[in-house]
């Protein structure tokens, strides 16, 4: 469980995580054309990708 | 009490088909996902992954073998409902439906048995082929069967002579306007709903605390597909929608829930709406200020052309289009919410222990058959009142039955799709409760169904086999 009390840093990575993931539905919805929303597309399979194969510490607690 | 047959026989088309769609749905995903597993399990020999796989094969075994039963009636309904459709589009729809069996049923028939029995019987190489073939199937199906309905949207390839549809060009048949942009939006529903079935399955046995190893590896892979499947279904939803707007504007019209002919500037972005089509307004309107001209015309300042601009007798019944659409949106929108803040949290390293994450997993686990349903009756009610667009209207396609026959046939179909469906919950949930570890190598038979009822016959499996193949 995550305990982490409130601040200001972390309302404005929520904030810009929200953002981001706005941005990224949009890109991929092709608000901003065919050409950006295959990038997006790409982007954003590379990111899930690369953070998908990061090592998880969580796996080692069993 | 007047029964109409045409009401009577869309209402059953429906009701069957909505119950089929569920299980090749998750056939298609759990089959990928079986592919997927038992290849991580040859490469890495990970006991865990041959876990995953026994106990998602029993699961999918089950689903398979309801998906094949309902989607034989549905074949025989074009007889019972709509014979004048079978008369005239035979000659286009009746091939594909064959190929499908040919192809696709064949190649599934074959390798099944060695996919479900076979574990211990051959090589886990050829039992990999054959999980491969099996998975390739599914798929191979779902494009006969998506081609046939995209011919319906979208006809192509045809001439009509004496009220029949004569075939002049098979190419154009099989790939007419929408099927390929249609096949890929049905293909990525499949694997999205498997992989938040996956995932829901094993965030519940995170959150009971029990079979830890299998559910954070169920999570966390279910996980990464429908992050990549999720991303890939927004932007292929998006070329479909294009698609479907240059072909079925009357479908994305009322999708929208836009009556009249130019929306205001910027246009909002409706989200519920009170529908009345006898004036042709909205009673109700709950909408976002300038998303509609971004999301549908993908401008600042767009216009959104409403469903007057289609005469009246062409136009399909706003409220059962917009809700089928919305809901498939909504579900998406939220899909893709889950994925992004799975990413966040696998970066933070707490996708296994945020337990309002791993709630939300399991609430979420029914969102792609959802979604897919939903998705579906956008596709076929928005085809109104066209069975085949521009050419067989529905009323027009109703076999000469009387209503009282097709509302007894009606009510037989929904006993025993009820019995169907208890038995696949009842099992389905047996299977999940009692846990991967006591799953068995291959499929059992118990005899009867009252021995299968048998809570004693399930524990008896379970120790007959105690930790083989782990």
């Amino acid at each position: 469980m995550s305990a982490a009390p409130f601040s200001a840093r972390r309302a404005i990575g929520v904030v810009l995580a929200t953002l981001f993931g706005f941005g990224f539905f949009n890109a991929l919805l092709g608000v901003f054309g065919l050409p950006a929303a295959i990038i997006a597309l790409l982007l954003f399979i590379s990111l899930a990708v690369f953070i998908f194969l990061r090592p998880q510490t969580e796996r080692k607690q069993s | 009490m007047k029964l109409d047959p045409e009401v009577l026989a869309r209402v059953q088309f429906a009701f069957t088909v909505t119950f089929h769609i569920i299980f090749p749905t998750m056939s298609i995903g759990l089959a990928a996902f079986l592919m997927v597993i038992e290849g991580l399990w040859l490469k890495t020999k990970d006991p865990v992954y041959l876990e995953i796989y026994r106990f998602w094969m029993g699961i999918f075994a089950m689903g398979f073998g309801v998906g094949v039963v309902t989607g034989i009636v549905l074949s025989f309904e074009f007889g019972l409902g709509f014979a004048k459709f079978a008369q005239i589009a035979g000659p286009a729809i009746g091939p594909s439906i064959g190929l499908e069996v040919l192809t696709a049923f064949f190649l599934e028939a074959g390798f099944l048995g060695i996919m479900l029995f076979g574990l211990k019987r051959v090589g886990p190489k050829l039992h990999f082929f054959a999980t491969c073939m099996v998975a390739l199937g599914t798929q191979i199906s779902a494009s006969w069967i998506l081609s046939a309905n995209s011919w319906m949207q979208t006809p192509d390839g045809i001439t009509i002579e004496n009220g029949r549809v004569v075939v002049t060009n098979w190419l154009r048949v099989i790939h007419n306007p929408s099927w390929l942009v249609r096949l890929p939006h049905m293909l990525m529903a499949a694997f999205i709903t498997g992989s938040f079935f996956v995932a829901g399955v094993g965030a519940w046995y995170l959150l009971c605390g029990k079979h830890e190893n299998f559910g954070r590896r169920t999570v966390s892979l279910g996980l990464g597909f429908a992050t990549v499947a999720v991303a890939c279904q927004l932007f292929v939803g998006d070329l479909l929608y294009g698609r479907m707007l240059h072909y079925q504007p009357s479908k994305m019209q009322a999708a929208e829930g836009f009556w009249e002919e130019k929306s205001a500037s910027p246009a909002p972005y409706n989200w519920i709406i009170v529908p009345d089509q006898a004036n042709q307004r909205n009673r109700f309107t709950l909408a976002t200020p300038v998303l509609g001209s971004l999301w549908l015309t993908h401008s600042l300042r767009g216009r959104v052309a409403g469903l007057k601009n289609t005469p009246r007798d062409l136009q399909p019944t706003m409220g059962m289009v917009f809700y089928g659409f919305h809901v498939m949106f909504t579900m998406a929108i939220l899909m893709f919410f889950m994925v992004a803040v799975s990413l966040w949290l696998r970066v933070q390293k707490r996708l296994f222990s945020t337990r309002w994450f791993l709630r939300s997993l399991v609430i979420m686990t029914p969102a792609g058959f959802i979604a897919t349903i939903a998705g579906w009756y956008t596709a076929e009610t928005g085809r109104q009142p066209w069975v085949i667009w521009g050419i067989l209207r529905t009323a027009d396609a109703v076999s000469p039955v009387p209503g009282g026959a097709m509302l007894s046939t009606l009510i037989a179909f929904v006993v025993i799709y009820a019995l169907f469906i208890t038995a696949f919950l009842i099992f389905a949930f047996r299977m999940i409760r009692r846990g991967p570890e006591d799953a068995p190598d291959h499929a059992e038979a118990s005899g009867s169904l009252m021995n299968a009822l048998r809570t004693q016959v399930m524990d008896h499996a379970a120790t007959a086999h105690p930790g083989e193949g782990r």
